[in-house]
């Protein structure tokens, strides 16, 4: 009896340090970088139109890099 | 056998050239371009936005003009102000490139944009070592001969070589070694090619007596760089994207 009582306490103190120490976490959006995203769109450019150059691809990267950057959202973690 | 058939379509041509006594010096003559995507077997991993790009390519024209020895190709200007998606901007852009070529002074010229600055690069004037074939097909009443070529470049970016095979079709019986996207350098007036198998420009018209202008010149703005000079801008522009906040 005596041993469940005191299993029962540790269980419960333990408990509340480990609420006590929670951090919450509001993730609102998470996206990928616009380098990230342009070098993708760039792939599948490339994949339609076929073979690019490396000066083409790279005015097709800047291209779509400026595109991200005009789109993106402030993405954030919140801390509760 | 391909010196051959070289050879006798250079005396085609010459024998063309000859016979074309009654032409003023000052003449110069107009081919209007259109370009599409073929559909090849090929399997994309984004058929819609391959449609989109062939709808977009299928939208342009473009214009050769040229003389007995210089030439100037360029988009014609019809800018579509309804349709501003990133996907129409870039092949608009992709399109946007002129070329200029002078055989007396063996100069060719690309004039081409990286971050809002206008460069003329210097190419090489016999970018394309061309194979002849015996291939031959009618285009618009003129028989044509196949061309292919074979060649590698080196992505810095990348880390890889890659590999293009521009295949084209020129007429002999237009002595004029020009062509659309400098896909030139032939003894015969390209009227069909392709650079990198997808993207091809055939002519629809051929006008031999066009008055739209009356000089063809050299262009004048912009700066002009080597093929190695401008690599290095774009190396050097690509860590100034990535670096921008």
């Amino acid at each position: 009896m005596k041993k469940l009582f005191f299993s029962a306490v540790a269980l419960v103190a333990f408990s509340s340090v480990s609420i006590a120490n929670t951090i919450d976490l509001e993730e609102i959006e998470v996206t990928p970088t616009c380098a990230t995203q342009a070098a993708m769109d760039t792939d599948n450019y490339e994949q339609a139109y076929g073979c690019l150059s490396s000066e083409v691809r790279a005015f097709i990267y800047q291209a779509y890099l400026n595109y991200c950057r005009s789109l993106t959202k402030t993405v954030r973690l919140i801390e509760g | 056998m391909n010196k051959i058939i070289i050879s006798f379509l250079t005396f085609m041509s010459l024998n063309s050239f000859a016979q074309q006594k009654n032409e003023s010096k000052n003449d110069i003559f107009k081919v209007i371009y259109k370009s599409s995507l073929y559909k090849d077997s090929e399997s994309v991993k984004d058929s819609k936005l391959r449609d989109k790009i062939t709808q977009y390519q299928e939208s342009f024209e473009f214009e050769l003009f040229f003389d007995k020895t210089k030439s100037i190709y360029r988009l014609v200007d019809n800018i579509n102000l309804d349709d501003q998606s990133i996907e129409y901007q870039i092949t608009r852009g992709l399109s946007n490139e002129l070329y200029y070529k002078d055989l007396l002074k063996k100069e060719k010229i690309k004039q081409t944009t990286s971050l809002d600055e206008l460069f003329n690069v210097v190419k090489s004037f016999e970018q394309y070592k061309w194979v002849v074939s015996s291939e031959t097909k009618v285009i618009d009443g003129y028989t044509c001969y196949k061309a292919t070529c074979h060649y590698e470049e080196y992505d810095d970016n990348r880390k890889m070589s890659l590999s293009f095979n521009p295949v084209v079709w020129f007429a002999p019986s237009l002595p004029y070694s020009f062509g659309p996207m400098g896909l030139d350098g032939l003894p015969g007036l390209v009227l069909e090619g392709t650079f990198n198998g997808r993207v091809y420009f055939y002519a629809t018209s051929i006008d031999l007596n066009d008055k739209t202008l009356t000089k063809i010149e050299r262009p004048v703005h912009g700066k002009y760089v080597t093929e190695e000079d401008f690599r290095k801008v774009l190396a050097e522009n690509y860590k100034k994207m990535n670096e921008m906040r």
